[in-house]
């Protein structure tokens, strides 16, 4: 009889505790982030912390592996090689920083920026940053392919408040990099704190950034867009100035059939930029299948006005038939209608994107024309994650409980 | 002072509270301030019921221009209370514009840069409840403050060269000499357009450390104690209303509500230009 009872206990209890214990998405229990945040390494000694993968213009074959000390510390390198041929100790080369400095307004912590390149395409590659002696564990990331082959990014905005949803957005993208090794990159829409000269908002953010790592220490490359809040110098120095100083715009070919053009909504939108923008998408549209624009301030907003680069930007990407713009700032979800000439055209532009990196969200204004069915509106924490195929490029959007909110197919044209 | 002149004032505060409310289309400051403490549910109505009262003041105020009621009277109290309304918000939207954006030298100026927007409702407000003679010199002080704090908002952010001032004046200079990016069909185009691109944000970013000397100028010839200098508050209207124009130049009609809540910036001088040429009249004619 004790026996049949504690069999039919087990039965009952098993699948409860499992589910507490073995939750496919345990970042939904405040605890478990709580306890995760406990582990980010510390910034502090001259031990390197707040590891980093930049990538810029050319990610098949460069990306740079940025990190953070409190002190000034004297040498610092990188160790880095093919993940398949061996230890790192036996087979690493090492790269020295080409450039350290101190961050504007911190309290003597410093930042380190090792640029690699000749690496080989699709490739894992491993890697350790050494400060002094002291070493980060083993890292790995994944070069850009130069070759047509499938893959997919990440995009996301608007990581500025929500401290503690931030880092439940971290851990979900850490799960799917886990889960999937298609998964090569994550493009940040920008407005990553309040304060862009606040060198202790920027901290905790770069802290918070290693819960996107995964358990085998898989990082996903940055590819950074500035925003309204990340004014001052130290988004240059965090990012090693992506795109040039006092630019911050520049294209990622991704593949040689997939680029990636971020521009920077908080300068100038007309004048260099839009020259720049004009040039640099009558030389890509030619070559490549999918042509992304990423930039912070939507030119179709589901909540705000429209950015002023609208009129500098838009009849540019209707011109040259980009693929797909991403955009942030609004804090919510949204996919608009294709839109070409201020009206919906099967053959205009799809926006998407508007912010959901742990920032509260908004409601979104989803009586607007272009957000009308088959244009969604949501309002939820959110990633954004693109398949792009030779057939079809897959666009979803996850939400911290893995759920799918969005989901669309577009195909070359 | 002359009732027309009142009722100028009276006017240039519907439209630019009329601006405010169309505005109110995106989020508003105190609504991206109040966001993460209050949810997006209720920032949004807050938004809708600030919409609805700036339409409903906006109407009143002119309506009850036309009947003029006694400031004792409940139509006087109401009054009163929409132009408080009208005041209250441009202020607000200020501080809040600077609060969310700490750090940001150009929001830091919006206190400062939108003091005429306050500044006219407020001097309405004192003109209308204490009409007495004395008090109109303390009303034209308030309202040079507001034009000189509105004219050294705009000049700091022209000397740091504010991107969308930038973009104003090429956005402006593409309307009036054609957009030769949009034109271009060759490569060679695009390599020719990449030049005068390149030279219309050169004269914009030269051109904006200028008209910050300018503005600064101004203000110093405006704040001169026991002078009124007329030539300075007719020029002060003339570059407000320009400046005011050219988020439509620049950017098209849609546009339109960004000229409305800018239509202090030159209207209030023109007002107080208006306002001198009567006291200088007044003299003469003794």
């Amino acid at each position: 009889m004790k026996i049949k009872i504690l069999a039919q206990l087990l039965l009952v209890l098993t699948p409860l505790v499992s589910i507490k214990v073995f939750s496919e998405t345990p970042w939904l229990d405040k605890k478990y982030v709580e306890s995760k945040m406990k582990t980010l390494a510390p910034v502090k000694g001259d031990g390197p912390s707040q590891w980093r993968v930049i990538w810029t213009k050319e990610p098949s074959t460069k990306a740079t592996i940025s990190w953070t000390t409190a002190k000034k510390g004297s040498e610092h390198k990188v160790r880095y090689g093919i993940r398949s041929e061996g230890k790192l100790k036996e087979i690493g080369m090492i790269q020295k920083v080409q450039r350290s400095g101190a961050y504007s307004g911190a309290r003597g912590e410093y930042y380190h920026h090792a640029r690699l390149s000749g690496l080989k395409p699709s490739t894992s590659y491993q890697f350790e940053v050494e400060s002094d002696g002291k070493k980060s564990p083993v890292l790995h990331f994944m070069t850009a392919p130069s070759d047509d082959r499938e893959f997919k990014l990440l995009f996301g905005g608007d990581s500025r408040t929500g401290i503690e949803a931030r880092a439940q957005v971290n851990l979900l993208m850490a799960d799917l990099s886990e889960k999937d090794d298609q998964l090569i990159a994550f493009a940040h829409g920008g407005d990553y704190i309040i304060s862009g000269r606040s060198w202790s908002q920027w901290s905790k953010w770069l802290s918070q950034h290693e819960l996107t790592v995964t358990h085998s220490g898989k990082v996903l490359p940055i590819i950074p867009t500035r925003g309204n809040h990340d004014g001052g110098p130290l988004y240059d120095e965090i990012f090693d100035t992506p795109g040039g100083s006092g630019k911050n715009y520049f294209h990622t070919m991704i593949s040689p059939k997939v680029a990636l053009v971020t521009l920077n909504s908080e300068i100038s939108a007309g004048g260099d930029q839009q020259a720049w923008l004009a040039k640099t998408l009558f030389d890509l549209r030619p070559k490549v299948r999918w042509l992304l624009a990423e930039y912070h301030r939507p030119v179709w907003p589901a909540v705000k006005s429209p950015g002023k680069a609208k009129k500098f930007w838009v009849p540019l990407f209707e011109k040259f038939n980009i693929d797909l713009a991403v955009e942030s700032d609004g804090h919510v979800i949204k996919r608009t209608v294709p839109i070409r000439n201020e009206k919906k055209d099967p053959t205009g532009i799809v926006y998407v994107g508007e912010g959901g990196l742990g920032v509260p969200q908004r409601i979104p204004k989803s009586d607007r024309w272009y957000l009308q069915s088959p244009g969604m509106t949501g309002s939820d924490h959110h990633v954004m994650r693109v398949l792009f195929g030779k057939d079809k490029m897959d666009y979803e959007v996850i939400l911290l409980d893995g759920e799918q909110a969005d989901h669309y197919e577009f195909f070359p044209r | 002072m002359q009732q027309n002149l009142i009722w100028f004032l009276r006017i240039l505060i519907v439209i630019q509270s009329l601006g405010y409310a169309a505005k109110l289309a995106a989020p508003s400051a105190l609504n991206s301030y109040l966001l993460g403490s209050m949810g997006g549910k209720l920032v949004y109505d807050l938004d809708h019921a600030v919409w609805f009262f700036l339409l409903l003041a906006s109407g009143a105020v002119l309506v009850l221009g036309f009947l003029r009621p006694a400031n004792t009277s409940l139509l006087g109290k109401v009054d009163f209370a929409c132009l408080g309304l009208l005041t209250l918000w441009p202020f607000v939207t200020a501080i809040f514009s600077w609060l969310n954006n700490p750090g940001n030298p150009f929001h830091a100026t919006d206190p400062a840069g939108h003091a005429v927007r306050y500044a006219a409702p407020l001097a309405l407000l004192l003109l209308t409840a204490f009409p007495e003679k004395g008090n109109v010199r303390r009303v034209e002080w308030v309202l040079r403050w507001g034009v000189a704090g509105t004219f050294v908002g705009h000049g700091l952010c022209a000397l740091w060269l504010k991107p969308s001032f930038v973009d104003l004046i090429i956005g402006t200079m593409n309307l009036f000499l054609g957009d030769p990016v949009f034109t271009a069909v060759s490569f060679q185009d695009l390599e020719e357009a990449l030049t005068i691109a390149a030279s219309r944000q050169t004269i914009a970013e030269s051109a904006l450390p200028i008209i910050a000397i300018q503005d600064f100028i101004l203000v110093a010839l405006l704040l001169l104690p026991g002078k009124r200098i007329r030539t300075v508050l007719l020029w002060m209207s003339v570059w407000g209303f320009v400046t005011a124009m050219s988020r439509m130049t620049a950017y098209g009609w849609e546009h339109w509500h960004d000229l409305a809540l800018r239509i202090c910036n030159g209207g209030v001088p023109l007002f107080l230009w208006a306002h001198w040429n009567s006291l200088e009249s007044k003299k003469i004619s003794k």
